[in-house]
């Protein structure tokens, strides 16, 4: 079945970015002059993504309206500038268009798991990305493009990897055991959460955003059963594991030539805005220049 | 002679040079690191004695008011729950609203830096105020408006804050002022061109850190308004012009000690951006090591 929904989880306070987040959702930060959640919807829609549903909070309307509809005030004032100002109109439209978007508010215990819950009657019987909005990678093909070609290949859960060498890494990612289908793609039959590299079953690393067969709704609904109360709820403890244990199939695989940028706290997100702006055609080289002389 | 204890700050432009972010975002709510542009230029004029701010903005620019004027109650209850290790932010997020008394008026009128001022006229009263843009400031080592506040005090006149700018695309970029000097740094003005390109500046002084003014200043305003031709932009400076012919003394002081942050391109945006982050107290050292392992990396290619 053709991949064309995703779920993009984007329900946190984002208390990390405090003052600047008090009254902006931290997936409206922006790289350069495009919201970092922007990015990712638009990677999707390349992907071929027709249906997005976001799960937000009381606090993330702003998400709402920047994929609706441009203010009328705005378009107007635009209008206004002419010509030069046209491709402007052209771009609010278009992001307007990008997708059909569906919002929804979460609800349950607290944990990575809980947005699939909150959209999963949205779903259907069909397979879906699960993606978090402070989550980038560029890659070409994009990391969605890549995971869509694999999951339609061998029809199983893919998740995006990355190999880790650092010890450190292998106190910070869960780390999946398997064996190699080819360089780069393992079929999954373990993932360990946090293992060290004394125990690790492999160097592939799991970052985080997964594309999920349709089965994975059943587990959901047992995993949100069987947990205990004042449990949080995970996608690894609830959802990768039982599922593993049951024999589907799971995938973790390398997205090939691929920069991952992690926007969650202000460090991460400066160097993220700084790699950006170099990269911007229209900024870049006066930007770099600036970064050699001035800095 | 009453305190400066005011504040208008002109806030009602669309940010189009800034699409598509400001489709949802204000141009002055966009971030440096972790605060709002417009904050660093609030929390400059509270440190100057500034008590109450007069924001002129834009209907639909609802996040400025949600910033500084909410309460974002559920989120400080999220806070408390996460115990101690939450109490810094917890105050970060309380002090904002805590920064002034704030009051946000719309804008109507035509197309200049004009219209703000006169649209918080009934708000203003006899006292002097600071007129100050939103998407510049200055750091100084000194803070700019106290710079300008102690030029008001002195000569008791309309002051305008300025910085030398002497690149051949400033002149078509900024107001300058011309003048005889009174002191280091203090002029006594005697010419104010909007943009008047290099070969009719007045001097090399660029009005970009604001204004005081009392209400002496309005009548002035409704002059250049009424008489403004069609299509033409309202400037605030071609008031003080008036005053001038008029034979008012107007001061132009010298911001000295002080580094100008702009952002109001894309390209001056990201490169306050870093300027911010270079010296932000947290992230600071380490952003500091990533751009010096940057620029080994660059300076090694070429």
């Amino acid at each position: 079945m053709k991949v064309r929904k995703a779920v993009i989880a984007a329900a946190g306070f984002g208390t990390r970015f405090l003052p600047q987040t008090k009254a902006m959702p931290k997936e409206m930060l922006p790289l350069i002059d495009k919201p970092i959640i922007q990015y990712i919807v638009e990677d999707m829609v390349a992907a071929g993504i027709t249906d997005i549903i976001i799960v937000g909070s009381s606090s993330k309307r702003a998400i709402e309206d920047h994929f609706d509809v441009a203010n009328e005030d705005l378009l107007n004032n635009l209008r206004a500038g002419g010509p030069k100002k046209q491709h402007y109109i052209d771009e609010l439209e278009e992001l307007a268009n990008l997708a059909n978007f569906t919002y929804v508010r979460q609800k349950g215990p607290y944990g990575n798991a809980t947005p699939i819950l909150s959209a999963a009657h949205l779903i259907g019987n069909e397979p879906f990305i699960y993606a978090y909005a402070d989550d980038l990678t560029v890659a070409t093909p994009n990391a969605f493009q890549q995971m869509i070609a694999l999951y339609d290949e061998l029809q199983g859960t893919i998740m995006p990897c990355i190999r880790v060498t650092d010890d450190v890494d292998f106190d910070r990612y869960g780390i999946l055991g398997g064996q190699p289908v080819r360089d780069d793609v393992l079929k999954v039959d373990s993932a360990v959460e946090k293992p060290g590299r004394a125990n690790a079953p492999s160097d592939f690393a799991s970052v985080g955003g997964y594309l999920f067969t349709p089965d994975v709704l059943d587990y959901i609904e047992s995993g949100l059963k069987a947990l205990p109360e004042g449990k949080e709820f995970y996608v690894v403890d609830s959802l990768v594991e039982p599922m593993l244990k049951d024999g589907k199939p799971y995938y973790g695989c390398v997205i090939k030539e691929s920069k991952r940028y992690d926007t969650g706290d202000k460090l991460e997100y400066l160097k993220t805005v700084v790699d950006f702006a170099l990269q911007r055609k229209d900024l870049g080289d006066d930007f770099r220049e600036y970064l050699r002389t001035k800095v | 002679m009453s305190k400066v204890t005011k504040a208008v700050i002109p806030a009602a432009g669309y940010g189009t040079r800034m699409l598509p972010i400001t489709k949802t975002i204000s141009k002055e709510m966009l971030p440096l690191v972790d605060k709002p542009i417009l904050q660093i230029v609030v929390e400059e004029l509270v440190e100057a004695g500034i008590e109450d701010i007069i924001v002129v903005t834009a209907a639909h620019k609802t996040d400025m008011v949600d910033y500084f004027s909410d309460t974002a109650s559920d989120l400080a209850d999220h806070l408390r729950t996460g115990g101690p290790s939450k109490e810094a932010l917890l105050k970060d997020l309380e002090g904002v609203k805590d920064l002034a008394n704030f009051a946000f008026i719309e804008q109507r009128g035509v197309y200049g830096t004009g219209t703000p001022v006169v649209c918080a006229e009934p708000y203003l009263g006899a006292e002097p105020f600071i007129y100050t843009f939103s998407d510049d400031f200055f750091i100084a080592q000194k803070n700019s408006y106290v710079q300008m506040i102690e030029a008001y005090e002195k000569y008791q006149a309309p002051v305008i804050g300025c910085q030398a700018r002497t690149q051949d695309g400033d002149y078509d970029r900024y107001g300058y002022v011309g003048g005889k000097e009174l002191a280091p740094g203090e002029i006594e003005v005697n010419a104010i061109v909007e943009h008047p390109g290099k070969a009719n500046k007045p001097g090399d002084l660029a009005s970009l850190g604001g204004f005081i003014v009392t209400a002496d200043v309005l009548p002035y305003l409704h002059k250049v308004r009424e008489n403004l031709p069609a299509n033409k932009e309202f400037y605030f400076n071609a008031a003080l012009g008036e005053m001038l012919h008029d034979g008012k003394k107007v001061v132009a002081k010298e911001i000295v000690d002080a580094q100008y942050y702009d952002t109001g391109n894309k390209l001056e945006y990201m490169k306050t951006s870093v300027a911010m982050a270079v010296r932000h107290p947290e992230i600071g050292p380490q952003f500091r090591q990533f751009l010096s392992q940057f620029v080994k990396e660059n300076t090694s290619e070429s």
